[in-house]
């Protein structure tokens, strides 16, 4: 049984579709990217995935169950979320941001955990700083460690590259695929092409709330998609590190308007 | 809980001490001899003043300071908003709503009549102000919100002194509104700590849904605490704590706003850290400001919530210039 799995799945927010009869499958082992211009229905898929929206139509299955009908613990043991939204409402300590990964199990277990992902985030020794004493970046990575620390085999993770040094997208999506690698499932929303052809085994492309295409990365985002979807007149160079997008901004109307 | 524990001792034996401090001191002056035979014949008229006059207001000025200050902290904690509190959000007012309403239609007489009056204003208060808060969460809103409701049912209070039958139910329930603990029994006390103790067992239990609400409304709900019971819990534990306020001491101002702002730094702004010390620290602030109230020399006594108003009014600019500040960054 997939740990995610949509079909058909419809949700119209605030009048608007931004999920137009989205099937998808994501599978064990996977660590899948999904794209799409700003507004193309990729929170919401994330969203809809946890239960947090219900689904107009169509349905969607979390380890085969409705999610929004598992007990929250429950679903908190098969998915871990991470928003893109990066505030926190009150200053409190990395250590306790991360243990809250794990808030439904036990204190000293919650902080274990908490500790653990810390340390694999690159923050061991900074778990009783502040989090509004911390940098941007730092405060991203503590909000990772948090992801890490519910240990749930599947990890829906919205754009968790933005606004970080270069540096810092590496890590977060090398943790991201050796989750995948070590029997786990990622979704992951990302706007850098490069990333997603990097390292995610497969994409999702969105175009207002429509999947127009999924494979491989660098098959799923062909020049046609590049072209219809992103605007972008855009070709994939081969390179030791990977494939790497050259691509600039298509003119409207095609040069001359 | 391990790092508040320090900090709630502390501010039980300065609790204590106020309170002390609050039964010893007053208009009548007591020879070292009268303490003495008050101590072992609470009977004698000294004991009268201590044990039937001074103690209980002194502690009644506790139980509503605690209930405050815990439903300021229960209230910034889901709110996610450090300027969130009963008064300022209208939870108060919808309270003192429903016990005008309950004295002026004559159920004072009733016991407990006006207590639940209070309780059940303030928990519908409560009820609008989270259904707005899921709607729209934004922390500026929301004290709009909370202002508006606040107007609103100041207007509808007004309108009851408009159409209040006699000019005494008027004075009575106006010189009720500006807030005291003014000649309070020991069964005023007991009908408060009932409602309190309540508060204070269901905001233990929602302590970790706080904590989870630092993370937003979204997340929080992914983490695996049952969200929506929890916060539902907490605005009962608000209500309960602040209609227990408004029934026993009227409309008392701010002591919801800064209770938790005085203790937040020694939790670590941990919100689920911060309910026992800010109703200590609540408890602490009312005491001292009733004794402070009863000791200026003034012709009229001053009321306990014009005094508190007075301090926290500025309190309250100066919390909002600094929350201000950080939401712009």
């Amino acid at each position: 049984m997939s740990p995610l799995a949509l079909h058909g799945v419809t949700a119209r927010l605030g009048g608007r579709t931004a999920l137009d009869t989205v099937s998808a499958v994501f599978e064990p082992g996977t660590i899948t990217a999904v794209c799409g211009p700003n507004g193309a229905g990729k929170t919401t898929l994330l969203r809809a995935a946890l239960g947090l929206i219900r689904p107009d139509a169509g349905d969607v299955r979390l380890s085969g169950r409705d999610p929004a009908r598992i007990p929250p613990a429950e679903r908190a043991a098969l998915a871990g979320y991470l928003p893109q939204d990066r505030r926190l409402a009150w200053g409190i300590d990395a250590l306790t941001v991360a243990s809250l990964g794990a808030a439904a199990a036990a204190p000293d277990e919650a902080e274990a955990r908490g500790r653990e992902a810390l340390g694999r985030v690159g923050l061991a020794g900074l778990e009783d700083r502040g989090v509004f004493e911390m940098s941007g970046g730092e405060r991203a990575r503590v909000l990772l460690a948090r992801l890490l620390a519910t240990r749930a085999p599947l990890l829906l993770v919205d754009e968790p590259a933005a606004g970080l040094d270069p540096e810092a997208q590496l890590l977060t999506l090398e943790i991201l695929r050796d989750h995948a690698r070590d029997g786990g499932t990622v979704v992951v929303t990302v706007h850098d092409l490069n990333l997603a052809a990097r390292f995610c085994d497969r994409a999702v492309v969105l175009h207002q709330g429509r999947v127009v295409s999924e494979g491989e990365p660098v098959q799923a985002l062909a020049s046609n998609i590049l072209r219809d979807v992103f605007n972008l007149d855009a070709a994939w160079i081969d390179t030791p590190d990977g494939p790497l997008l050259s691509a600039r901004r298509l003119q409207v109307g095609g040069g001359g308007v | 809980m391990r790092r508040s524990v320090p900090l709630e001792l502390a501010l039980s034996a300065a609790l204590l001490a106020a309170t002390a401090l609050a039964v010893s001191l007053g208009e009548t002056p007591l020879g070292f001899s009268q303490y003495f035979h008050a101590l072992v014949q609470p009977t004698s008229a000294a004991g009268e003043i201590l044990w039937s006059i001074r103690a209980p207001r002194a502690v009644a000025a506790a139980v509503v300071g605690a209930c405050l200050g815990l439903s300021g902290a229960l209230l910034q904690g889901l709110l996610r908003n450090p300027l969130a509190d009963p008064g300022v959000l209208g939870v108060s007012a919808t309270g003192a709503l429903g016990a005008a309403l309950s004295i002026v239609v004559g159920l004072s007489v009733v016991p407990g009549a006006v207590e639940i009056a209070a309780l059940l204003g303030a928990g519908l208060g409560g009820v609008a102000l989270v259904a707005f808060a899921a709607r729209f969460p934004e922390p500026e809103a929301l004290i709009l919100f909370g202002v508006a409701l606040s107007s609103f049912a100041g207007a509808v209070t007004a309108l009851v002194f408009n159409l209040s039958p006699t000019p005494i139910a008027t004075a009575e329930v106006l010189s009720w509104l500006l807030g005291s603990v003014e000649n309070r029994s020991w069964v005023d006390v007991g009908w408060t700590v009932v409602p309190l103790a309540a508060a204070v067992a269901l905001a233990l239990h929602v302590r970790k849904g706080l904590l989870a609400l630092t993370l937003g409304e979204e997340t929080a709900a992914t983490t695996g605490l049952p969200m929506r019971r929890l916060k539902l819990l907490a605005v009962v534990a608000a209500s309960l704590a602040t209609g227990a306020a408004v029934a026993m001491a009227g409309v008392i101002g701010f002591v919801g706003l800064a209770a938790p702002h005085l203790v937040r730094a020694w939790v670590r702004e941990n919100p689920s850290r911060l309910l026992l010390p800010s109703a200590l620290a609540g408890a602490l602030m009312l005491v001292l400001a009733d004794l402070t109230a009863r000791l200026v020399p003034t012709d009229q006594e001053l009321k306990l919530g014009v005094f508190t108003a007075l301090i926290g009014a500025p309190l309250f600019g100066l919390v909002a210039w600094r929350a201000a500040r950080s939401w712009r960054t």
